[in-house]
């Protein structure tokens, strides 16, 4: 290493860690634009599924809150009463609706 | 306001609308700047794998911009933040001596003596001293804008940069 002074030395030092001087390098700016437009892919995608998943959480809700609502007519709560397994064999029915629903959805879709 | 913070409001403000083509005039205006910080930090590879990661996460937060910085120290102090997230990551010894060998590459393009000592003193640097000094001597920050940019108070960086400097320049005595 040469002997340099304190000018000399901010001078190295600005000339080294300057940015080069170069046009825009277009293979990386293309790089960005397919970056952006597959983070915009996935971003739609997970709204998607966001979406979705909030809808069907919002359906299966207001199946359980009516089948609540009817298991406490006297009838029914009679025969529930009569027959507590009715009341387990409603969760497969309800899943059982669930699948045909969305079978359904993805034909019609 | 000087002409070329005006236009990059406008075109921050159309990209911040979804319009591509005027994202795409930033990335071109501020790529070179941008890669030039981040490679010194890291090496060129990592520099770009960076930068691009940061015009990505920039398109997505521009809606949140309010343009009270200026866009290019917006656009640093996020390649910044990416790149200590990426230092968290990776803490192993081979990736730190890995870097600072491609480090010393990227700063003595030239091939002198005086420069590729200089590289190896910056690669001795600590991170944020690195990021100090390549921004207020190398690429022209003030000293205001360096501390928002790396987020320290303006006195630490005024230290930190004088400490820095001191530094490389006991490493090349």
């Amino acid at each position: 290493m040469t002997d340099i002074d304190d000018r000399g030395f901010d001078l190295l030092l600005g000339e080294a860690l300057a940015p080069p001087e170069r046009p825009a390098d277009r293979g990386f700016v293309l790089r960005v634009e397919r970056g952006v437009a597959e983070a915009e892919r996935y971003r739609r995608r997970r709204a998607g599924l966001l979406r979705q998943l909030a809808s069907e959480a919002l359906a299966l809700g207001a199946v359980a809150s009516s089948l609540a609502y009817i298991a406490q007519a006297p009838q029914v709560r009679e025969a529930l009463e009569r027959a507590p397994e009715l009341a387990w064999l409603t969760l497969p029915a309800l899943f059982l609706f669930w699948a045909l629903v969305r079978a359904r959805g993805g034909v019609l879709a | 306001m000087p002409p070329e913070r005006e236009a990059d409001e406008v075109l921050c403000r159309r990209a911040a609308q979804g319009d591509k083509d005027a994202f795409r005039l930033l990335v071109e205006t501020h790529e070179r700047r941008l890669r030039a910080f981040l490679a010194q930090l890291g090496g060129s590879d990592l520099g770009d794998e960076l930068a691009q990661e940061t015009f990505i996460k920039a398109w997505q937060s521009l809606p949140g911009f309010r343009g009270e910085a200026k866009f290019s120290s917006w656009l640093c102090g996020i390649g910044w933040r990416l790149f200590l997230d990426h230092r968290r990551r990776q803490r192993s010894d081979a990736r730190k001596l890995e870097a600072a060998g491609q480090l010393a590459e990227s700063v003595a393009a030239p091939g002198t003596a005086d420069r590729l000592d200089l590289a190896r003193a910056l690669a001795a640097l600590d991170p944020v001293e690195r990021a100090a000094l390549v921004l207020c001597e190398g690429h022209g920050w003030s000293h205001g804008e360096a501390a928002e940019i790396l987020r320290i108070p303006l006195g630490t960086l005024k230290g930190t940069v004088r400490r820095a400097k001191q530094k490389c320049r006991e490493h090349l005595k």
